[in-house]
């Protein structure tokens, strides 16, 4: 966990995504996260430094898949998070590490924005488990929308032609 | 120089790795990122795993990158403007948890942003003929806006 003393202050946004395909396409959304306040969780990973230079990051528990320790330990640390930052949107593009951030965020009032990865043309687990609590769900096929009742497609985050 | 790389899993992907010393019958220099393997390439420069900033280096130095069908080596190859080929791992061999890349990398194949390849024996003749460049691809205008104004209406909301 970088410390600081901005640590404590509230955030528009908070960041969650697992490393590697998750971490990047949140991070290829630079263009929406870097308007607001935020901070950012992730799981310690070679990417995490180059993708997110002078972010404000908080190290979660890994590994997150298929891990009911870990899934404990970061339900902790996310109401810790929360309480501290009071963020007013989790956005997120999974996946297990989202799941308690999602919805201890919906407890603490927080809205919750889901991105389905575009790395897979369906439906995850962790989609499946976050969309009770999502208030906007974005997934990135158009096929794929008919697949999750709150699901909506506007494009892609590295596959749109520009 | 030719790049093969089977990202992060932990699972072998012996096919693709199996192909590689198949790509160095030229001159020109193959480098591959094996991963949990358990074969080794004898014809190319060989990493088991690489930090992301040098896999980065790595495919902007390549002409060409043969990747697994997973999000992270896929974008950053377009990200990069490039084309890359592309094998999906299959799961009924062991090589990924699903099928997922199965579907992605044809999706990919049928959107004309990357070569996909199920049968290694047309590798070689792929690696040779890729298109060299194409239209930059990146983040939706739509998605973005729509974001955009989601969250600047939720902070709104709360600081009245």
């Amino acid at each position: 966990m970088k410390r600081s003393g901005a640590e404590l202050s509230p955030v528009t946004l908070l960041l969650v995504a697992d490393p590697g395909g998750h971490l990047f396409e949140l991070a290829g959304l630079r263009d929406v996260w870097s308007r607001f306040s935020r901070a950012w969780v992730t799981v310690r990973a070679s990417d995490v430094d180059t993708l997110l230079p002078d972010e404000r990051v908080i190290f979660a528990h890994g590994h997150t898949r298929r891990s009911l320790v870990n899934l404990a330990r970061n339900s902790v640390l996310a109401v810790r998070i929360v309480r501290r930052l009071r963020p007013a949107v989790v956005m997120t593009t999974g996946a297990a590490l989202s799941v308690p951030f999602a919805w201890v965020g919906r407890l603490f009032g927080a809205r919750v924005v889901y991105i389905e990865c575009s790395g897979r043309v369906g439906i995850s687990v962790s989609c499946r488990l976050i969309a009770p609590v999502a208030d906007r769900l974005y997934v990135q096929w158009p096929e794929v929308v008919s697949q999750a009742s709150k699901a909506r497609y506007s494009g892609t985050i590295f596959l749109s032609r520009r | 120089m030719i790049l093969v790389t089977v990202g992060v899993s932990n699972l072998p992907f012996d096919r693709l790795v199996g192909a590689v010393d198949s790509l160095a019958a030229g001159a020109e220099t193959v480098v591959a990122q094996y991963g949990a393997a358990r074969t080794r390439p004898q014809r190319a420069v060989c990493f088991d795993y690489l930090p992301f900033v040098e896999l980065q280096q790595w495919v902007s130095k390549a002409r060409v990158v043969v990747c697994h069908a997973g999000i992270g080596s896929v974008a950053m190859c377009l990200s990069t403007g490039m084309h890359p080929v592309v094998v999906p791992r299959l799961e009924r061999l062991g090589e990924c948890v699903d099928e997922h890349q199965l579907t992605f990398g044809r999706r990919l194949g049928e959107l004309g942003l990357a070569t996909v390849i199920e049968d290694l024996s047309e590798l070689a003749q792929a690696v040779r003929s890729v298109p060299t460049g194409q239209a930059p691809t990146g983040l939706s205008r739509q998605l973005a806006d729509e974001l955009l104004a989601y969250i600047g209406s939720v902070r709104a909301r709360r600081e009245d």
